[in-house]
């Protein structure tokens, strides 16, 4: 695979990097471009874009919630993937989707990779395809159109197979600070710096982000003691609550709480 | 590699991963990976583990109550001029199938060492049959229940909680039975160690679908020795079950599923809730309407829009109203060795009230809709036919008094 947009990031960008996941459609169908543009402007290192489904099954109730919301609002696949096309005109920032199979399959999984690589994602996070399923439907279309998969490993995941899952994966390994679903209080209040060390000590290809439990500046810092950087999902969307109008001062607020605190 | 099941099965089991044809697998977050590889490697020794046999198959009998009955049904056996005998699964203990999937797997979760049970339930009867399990075997308990199944289902709510169980209200999404199948699976992921998931229906992922089918293939095991002594050979033509995920389909067709052609043939039709009817909009007919995608841990036909947002279904009938289908009811309906029909909520009322006043047996709503399909069978004269009566209908009551006032049931 071709030196990409994450790989470059990873390599030239010095100390803790910071990625933010964003809703689309949230809190309105229009939020999506203005706040993907807030967080760039604020010196965000790479976004996250959740792709919203009705069941997921992997997510607390705060990036349940936004999900829902911007399913309310209209949001779909195709409208969202024209969204991201914008964000890419504006600027060459590392995007990584994140999302649930089942609208992946109905969109078409040869023709969703085949649109990313078009308008210039980088890496995909399917929270529900492990990496045997990732193999049997995943691999082929995606590996076609030069997308990364980015694997989550967790403190349950055993060592050996979190070797297999760096193997696979492309950009950077997620991991999962506790066993918890995203943005519920024992993510924030137990998170396992043990394990993060002890992966960071395997030799992987891949750098480090610690996905679940980041909320301010003290568990950024925490989080990121032995990773590349973190990666701040329900904390962001809770601000984001009321955002409309006012998309840039919220972010630049909410950017700095987590830098400096 | 071919086991003892595989030949057993033809292509209609579950192949090594975990796919019934294009079916099934395991879309899991990676955070379950563990617990599910570990059922996924373990489940069939653990099943055929003598022991287990012995413990499952002595409280089955001294427990649950089975074998349960095989009735003939003489007055129905009269008016349609077929055999019908029906198979009395509203006899075992808590009144319905799902006692021998909440058992066979809480023994299971004691042989893995789990000491904490979590279950999702609509109507409140697989949450019951949980519940009873494991105040049975000292285990302890917290069942999902969508918000408005909790405020439809007050009874069952009561049952769970005299048993000793937790019952928590789920709120999210639709609060239904979809939604407390999320949260128990997210429940699952944050206490990975001592906790097992007991799935109520042949659905979820690899090795759910398998090991439900397999705890239910009592069922069928029962029909075919019970045929054997009450006629004269030990199969039927025709069975017949309601879906909603299917486990009790599953349960009784498993056994004849091999007698797929030639004299022997055994034919076997599965009846989805149409709801207000198939284009009303308000249906849980999966088969009928839904599209192949990912659910609740596999691939499998479910209720969706062209966006693949999942489609609430509905049925008056809380058991079947669930949008998705197990993923090999799925291969048996594309492979068509079985076949389906749908029923709407007004046809398994008739049916129910039928079936009350011809055999004194006041079925289940869900189990009503198998019985309205076998009313309308043509072609059948003269031959044999087994409906699965999956439960009784006590939960019931209240929808059947209120219709049995707006609608004529004698018509």
């Amino acid at each position: 695979m071709s030196v990409g947009r994450l790989e470059n990031l990873f390599k030239s960008r010095a100390g803790k990097l910071l990625s933010i996941f964003l809703m689309p459609g949230y809190p309105r169908l229009e939020s999506t471009v203005p706040t993907a543009k807030a967080l760039i402007e604020e010196g965000v290192d790479f976004l996250e874009i959740g792709m919203p489904f009705s069941d997921p099954l992997a997510d607390g109730p705060v990036i349940q919630q936004a999900g829902q919301r911007s399913l309310q609002n209209g949001m779909n696949l195709s409208r969202l993937l024209e969204d991201v096309a914008e964000i890419r005109e504006h600027s060459e920032i590392p995007l990584v989707l994140m999302g649930y199979a089942n609208p992946l399959f109905q969109y078409g999984i040869e023709a969703f990779f085949a649109r990313c690589e078009e308008i210039g994602v980088d890496a995909c996070i399917l929270p529900d395809v492990p990496l045997e399923e990732y193999r049997r439907h995943f691999a082929a279309a995606m590996k076609k159109h030069h997308q990364r998969i980015i694997f989550l490993v967790s403190s349950v995941t055993p060592l050996e197979r979190v070797r297999e899952l760096d193997a696979e994966s492309g950009g950077f390994l997620d991991v999962v600070s506790s066993p918890s679903v995203t943005g519920t209080s024992s993510a924030v209040g137990q998170m396992n710096t043990g394990f993060i060390r002890e992966v960071s000590e395997l030799g992987l290809q891949n750098p480090l982000m610690v996905g679940f439990g980041i909320r301010d500046a003290a568990t950024f810092s925490r989080a990121t003691e032995f990773a590349r950087g973190g990666i701040v999902g329900s904390a962001f969307l809770e601000a984001m609550k009321e955002s409309t109008g006012k998309e840039r001062e919220i972010v630049k607020t909410f950017v700095l709480s987590i830098r400096n605190g | 590699m071919t086991s003892k099941h595989d030949l057993v099965e033809g292509n209609y089991g579950v192949d090594d991963e975990g796919y019934f044809g294009q079916f099934g697998g395991a879309f899991i977050p990676e955070l379950l990976q563990p617990n599910i590889s570990q059922l996924q490697r373990e489940y069939r020794t653990l099943l055929e583990d003598d022991d287990f046999q012995r413990e499952f198959s002595e409280l089955l009998r001294d427990y649950v109550g089975r074998p349960t009955p095989l009735t003939f049904a003489t007055r129905c056996s009269e008016e349609l001029g077929f055999r019908l005998f029906l198979k009395r699964e509203d006899l075992a203990h808590t009144g319905a199938h799902k006692i021998n999937n909440a058992l066979g797997q809480a023994l299971l979760a004691k042989r893995l060492k789990r000491t904490r049970i979590i279950a999702e339930t609509g109507a409140g009867q697989h949450g019951v049959a949980t519940a009873t399990v494991c105040a049975l075997l000292g285990l302890s308990c917290v069942i999902y229940m969508g918000e408005k199944d909790i405020e439809r289902q007050a009874p069952n709510v009561g049952r769970m909680r005299l048993l000793g169980a937790e019952v928590v209200s789920v709120s999210s999404g639709s609060r239904t039975l979809k939604d407390a199948t999320n949260e128990a699976m997210r429940d699952w992921i944050a206490h990975p160690t001592d906790t097992h998931y007991i799935i109520g229906s042949v659905v979820g992922p690899h090795p759910f679908p398998d090991l439900v089918a397999r705890l239910q293939s009592v069922i069928g095991q029962e029909v075919r020795s019970q045929l054997a002594l009450q006629t004269s050979r030990d199969y039927p033509d025709l069975v017949v079950a309601c879906v909603g995920g299917g486990s009790n389909a599953i349960g009784i067709f498993g056994e004849f599923l091999h007698q797929d052609k030639g004299e022997q043939k055994v034919q076997l039709l599965a009846v989805e809730a149409a709801g207000e009817g198939l284009d009303s909009g308000k249906t849980a007919a999966t088969i009928a309407l839904g599209r192949a995608g990912v659910l609740h841990g596999s691939y499998t036909l479910f209720l969706q829009n062209s966006d693949g947002q999942v489609v609430e279904p509905h049925s008056l009938s809380a058991g079947l109203d669930y949008p998705g289908i197990g993923p090999q009811h799925a291969h048996l309906f594309s492979s068509g060795r079985c076949q389906f029909e749908s029923v709407t909520d007004e046809e398994a009322v008739r049916a129910a009230f039928w079936l009350s006043r011809s055999e004194g047996i006041i079925p289940a709503l869900e189990t009503a809709h198998a019985l309205a399909a076998v009313k309308r069978l043509k072609g059948f004269v003269g031959k044999t036919v087994v409906v699965s009566l999956s439960g009784r209908g006590d939960k019931d009551m209240e929808t059947y008094l209120k219709w049995s006032s707006e609608i004529d049931v004698r018509r």
